[in-house]
């Protein structure tokens, strides 16, 4: 991923904090599909499917969905699609409830291992609010801050 | 013969191709037989024990094969397999 920050429309980030908070303590986790034209950015809010993930084969995956998340089918086929047509996704995003917005050492290995061109977003999910969230970019085989967005009470 | 969808991060083992047409009665042999076509691929999908790497999903259709039968998932012509990385982190 290079070039300019996206910027994230004031009802996507609200909308995202909802989210966070309605599955809160779980993780949430979407993406947005990049403006093209005429045609706005779109949020798509996902299911985390962590848990079903972890029933099936907890060996492999050891977390749940209160410290993990994993797209299911139809929405990693659809971020994946999404590269191929005219608004390919640029944001990724997920919760860390209670832990703070920061970019783990999970999240880096998924990012790494994936190599999808897109920013991550990491949205700090308390128990009664959202404190926040922080805007990764890769560079080389980290990811680095590369905007900030303030909490509900910010 | 089924279509294999490759998602972007896999093309540059595929000549840019974003479908390739695979023989295989299982995922498995579908698996041996596109990283025989298309060398480097397999190392991207499967680790050295021979099994699915954490950060990546095999499609059947819509079905995770981790939720059917794994590698011995059946593959019938026609079938659309998709190949994609795992969108996920944790803690």
């Amino acid at each position: 991923m290079s070039g300019s920050v996206p910027a994230i429309r004031p009802e996507h980030l609200a909308s995202i904090y909802r989210h966070a908070q309605a599955t809160f303590p779980k993780e949430c986790c979407g993406f947005i599909l990049g403006a093209s034209g005429d045609a706005p950015a779109q949020l798509v809010e996902c299911e985390n499917w962590q848990d079903k993930y972890h029933a099936v084969d907890p060996e492999t995956f050891p977390r749940t969905a209160e410290r993990a998340y994993m797209f299911g089918a139809k929405d990693t086929r659809r971020l994946a699609d999404s590269f191929d047509g005219e608004t390919p996704a640029t944001i990724i995003y997920h919760s860390h409830p209670r832990v703070g917005a920061y970019f783990s050492e999970e999240d880096t290995r998924a990012a790494l291992s994936a190599g999808w061109a897109v920013d991550y977003l990491v949205v700090d999910c308390q128990e009664d609010h959202v404190a926040g969230a922080v805007l990764f970019r890769r560079e080389g085989q980290a990811f680095v801050e590369v905007a900030r967005f303030p909490g509900e009470r910010g | 013969m089924a279509t294999v969808r490759i998602p972007t991060p896999l093309r540059k083992y595929t000549e840019g191709k974003e479908e390739v047409d695979i023989a295989g009665a299982n995922v498995g042999q579908l698996l041996d037989n596109l990283d025989a076509k298309h060398g480097g691929i397999g190392e991207r999908i499967r680790d050295p024990k021979g099994a699915v790497r954490r950060f990546v999903n095999i499609f059947v259709g819509d079905e995770d094969i981790r939720f059917l039968d794994g590698l011995e998932t059946p593959v019938k012509d026609g079938d659309e397999v998709s190949i994609i990385p795992a969108i996920a982190g944790g803690l």
